[in-house]
């Protein structure tokens, strides 16, 4: 019997940025961190502050199972939200001809755009390389004038500027070029990014119109992952919490026999929406990191997926409670080099290793050593040629810089 | 007389003078404790609790030394009205002429206590002297200057000479760095690359504002860049970061420093 499949709303929406709001996170949530983070205060030591905090209570799941049961987003379907946006933006009197797509840390919306360019015909417009911003602003956007008669899309403005006396020039030119031309145009810009652009170059000014991904809060979130797991498996999945025992997603009744009629706890996603604000491909991460089976009872294959016989163990997957997901805390030991290399690297959603040095105030050894501790801690990772932060990690670095008065992007 | 004296005090036994002792000896260490601890906490809590915890120091000093008082005031005077005024008579008499200043000194300083001028934390600069202030005691302060040299200031001092407090609580300090150029540049290019240059710092507040002041000088153009670093502990990071950085736009823009001319002895 199939499963009913759950008619979730319309989970992607993207809105004007001043109609964003985030979930919060529950109150016994933010006692607890309040509680770790005191604790922690007076702890020595560097290093011995963190670790991961993963239990092997249960088996971790193999790869290949992992992205039946909880495949990649379908950015078809994003894609489909940002056309419903721009029918109905075009469609009104006057419409901006610039459109600004918000895009928060570990998103991956460029490949939404890069998807509704190349789906539309629009020029879709490569990042200039460090040298082209420092040196040669003028003459590479000279090459590009012919390009920006048509309409275009730069998935990754934050790309277009680098924190440097040098670097804002480009991004006027740009921004100057844009505001007086009647081109149609989509601007990709990263919400940190945003943030500061606001105070350097009074971005938003800039005539335009500014939408962000509306955020998903603890039922959307369920919608998402049960959509999810619906895709590959034709029956039922039951995702249950490993200390309670309860169902973490809703269960159909039609495939359970009522002596085992489960009760069902919100908390882990209520948790996962306010740490993720929101953030659906942050709580993919998560979630897929927190899944575990149980060794002795194999998760079902493929072939398995219409045996009507095989027990609900076979097709249940635990979840660990919320406390034991494994994101390490940020150490109160972090010194002020480390929280700067933490922010400029969110600043330019991701820096060239080599480059680095460039932007900070540091010698060139210090700069390296700052990355060869925050690998350690693991808050940065090695993605493409650029060194970015960890997104597993991101909230809780976001909430120390914010702490130590850094600006933080407003989401 | 020697009669009327020994009525005043009570006969203490060896119990009396060790109860004492320990009174004192516990006071000690409180003092100690926190004169360590409350820095200590400070120092693992980020911008303004930081400050919040440090004003707690020379309140809590305050108790100790009333608690300590009134607990061993008792058990060494024999407490009849007439012992107290003629114990504070005497008092009065003695520190008035041979601890007058150092009186004064401790009067002041509760009198900072309650008025607040300044706090832990706080920047500030008298006679002088420009550093954070460590600590707060009741006859004295102590500030750590940027050379790191510690200078205790009698609070005496404070009420009767001026006080620049350049924080007053906030983590909020304004940092002016200037730049003194030969008269012939283009003004506006010099205050769109000294903009650009505040705001590319990574030691900025970027929320407070950036306030470019020009004076123009017989030898050349003095600019004033106005920026708010992060925290007050990061204002000469900051400035050195402007300098430096102003510099390169600077010279990179061909734009020549001023050429201050010295007199024949100045220049020997």
């Amino acid at each position: 019997m199939t499963p009913n499949v759950i008619n979730a709303p319309n989970l992607w929406q993207f809105i004007p940025n001043s109609q964003f709001s985030r979930p919060s996170r529950p109150i016994e949530e933010t006692v607890r961190l309040g509680v770790i983070n005191f604790v922690q205060k007076f702890r020595s030591s560097r290093l011995k502050d963190v670790g991961f905090l993963n239990q092997q209570i249960l088996s971790a799941i193999p790869r290949t199972k992992l992205d039946r049961v909880i495949p990649a987003i379908n950015w078809e379907e994003v894609a489909l939200a940002l056309d419903q946006y721009f029918r109905e933006h075009f469609n009104q009197p006057q419409p901006t001809t610039t459109t600004l797509i918000l895009c928060p840390p570990a998103s991956d919306l460029s490949i939404v755009l890069n998807f509704w360019g190349k789906q539309h015909k629009w020029n879709l417009l490569p990042s200039p390389d460090y040298n082209e911003i420092l040196d040669t602003p003028d003459s590479w956007f000279e090459t590009l004038l012919p390009v920006l008669q048509e309409p275009f899309i730069i998935p990754h403005l934050e790309h277009w500027f680098l924190r440097h006396l040098r670097g804002l020039k480009l991004l006027r030119m740009l921004l100057d070029r844009v505001q007086t031309s009647p081109t149609p145009c989509i601007l990709g810009l990263d919400t940190w990014a945003w943030s500061y652009l606001k105070y350097a170059i009074q971005i938003d000014a800039f005539p335009q119109s500014t939408i962000i991904l509306k955020a998903f809060d603890s039922n959307m979130l369920h919608s998402f992952f049960t959509e999810l797991s619906h895709q590959n498996y034709k029956r039922q999945i039951f995702f249950r919490e490993t200390t309670t025992g309860k169902l973490v997603l809703k269960s159909e009744n039609s495939d359970i026999q009522p002596q085992k009629i489960l009760k069902f706890d919100d908390n882990f996603l209520k948790n996962l929406a306010g740490y993720t604000h929101g953030n659906p491909l942050l709580a993919w991460n998560i979630w897929r990191n927190s899944l575990r089976t149980d060794p002795d009872e194999e998760f079902l294959s493929k072939e398995e997926d219409s045996d009507v016989i095989l027990s609900d163990k076979r097709r249940t997957l635990w979840i660990l409670p919320w406390e034991k997901v494994g994101v390490p805390t940020v150490p109160d030991s972090l010194k002020l080099i480390d929280l700067i290399v933490l922010q400029t690297l969110l600043l330019h959603n991701g820096v060239v290793r080599d480059f680095l040095p460039n932007l900070l105030p540091f010698t060139v050894e210090e700069v390296n050593r700052t990355i060869a501790y925050l690998t350690k801690l693991g808050f940065i990772e090695a993605f493409d040629d650029r060194l970015r932060i960890n997104r597993l990690v991101y909230p809780r670095i976001r909430d120390k810089l914010n702490g130590e008065g850094f600006l933080t992007d407003e989401i | 007389m020697l009669s009327q004296i020994g009525g005043l005090f009570n006969t203490l036994t060896p119990n009396d003078l060790f109860n004492i002792f320990v009174i004192l000896l516990v006071a000690l260490l409180l003092f100690r404790l926190n004169k360590l601890l409350i820095p200590w906490i400070a120092e693992k809590l980020a911008g303004k609790r930081r400050l919040q915890v440090l004003a707690f120091m020379p309140i809590i000093r305050l108790i100790i030394i009333i608690s300590t008082f009134l607990i061993l005031f008792p058990k060494i005077i024999v407490p009849t009205p007439e012992n107290l005024l003629a114990f504070l008579g005497a008092m009065g008499i003695a520190l008035g002429f041979a601890l007058k200043e150092y009186i004064s000194s401790l009067i002041a300083g509760i009198v900072t206590l309650y008025e607040m001028p300044y706090r832990p934390g706080d920047w500030i600069e008298i006679n002088g002297v420009y550093g954070e202030v460590k600590s707060i005691g009741l006859r004295s302060l102590e500030i750590i200057t940027p050379d790191d040299t510690v200078v205790r200031i009698p609070q005496l001092k404070m009420l009767d000479s001026p006080l620049f407090n350049s924080t007053a609580g906030s983590r909020e300090l304004l940092c002016v760095i200037d730049f003194f150029l030969h008269p012939e540049h283009d003004p506006n290019l010099v205050k769109r690359l000294l903009y650009d240059v505040a705001f590319t710092s990574a030691f900025i507040q970027i929320k407070k504002p950036v306030i470019i002041i020009i004076f123009e000088k017989p030898w050349g153009t003095n600019y004033k860049v106005k920026a708010y670093p992060l925290d007050a502990r990061n204002q000469f990071q900051f400035i050195t970061d402007i300098t430096v950085r102003g510099k390169q736009a600077l010279i990179q823009n061909k734009i020549q420093y001023a050429h201050i001319p010295m007199s024949s002895s100045e220049k020997a």
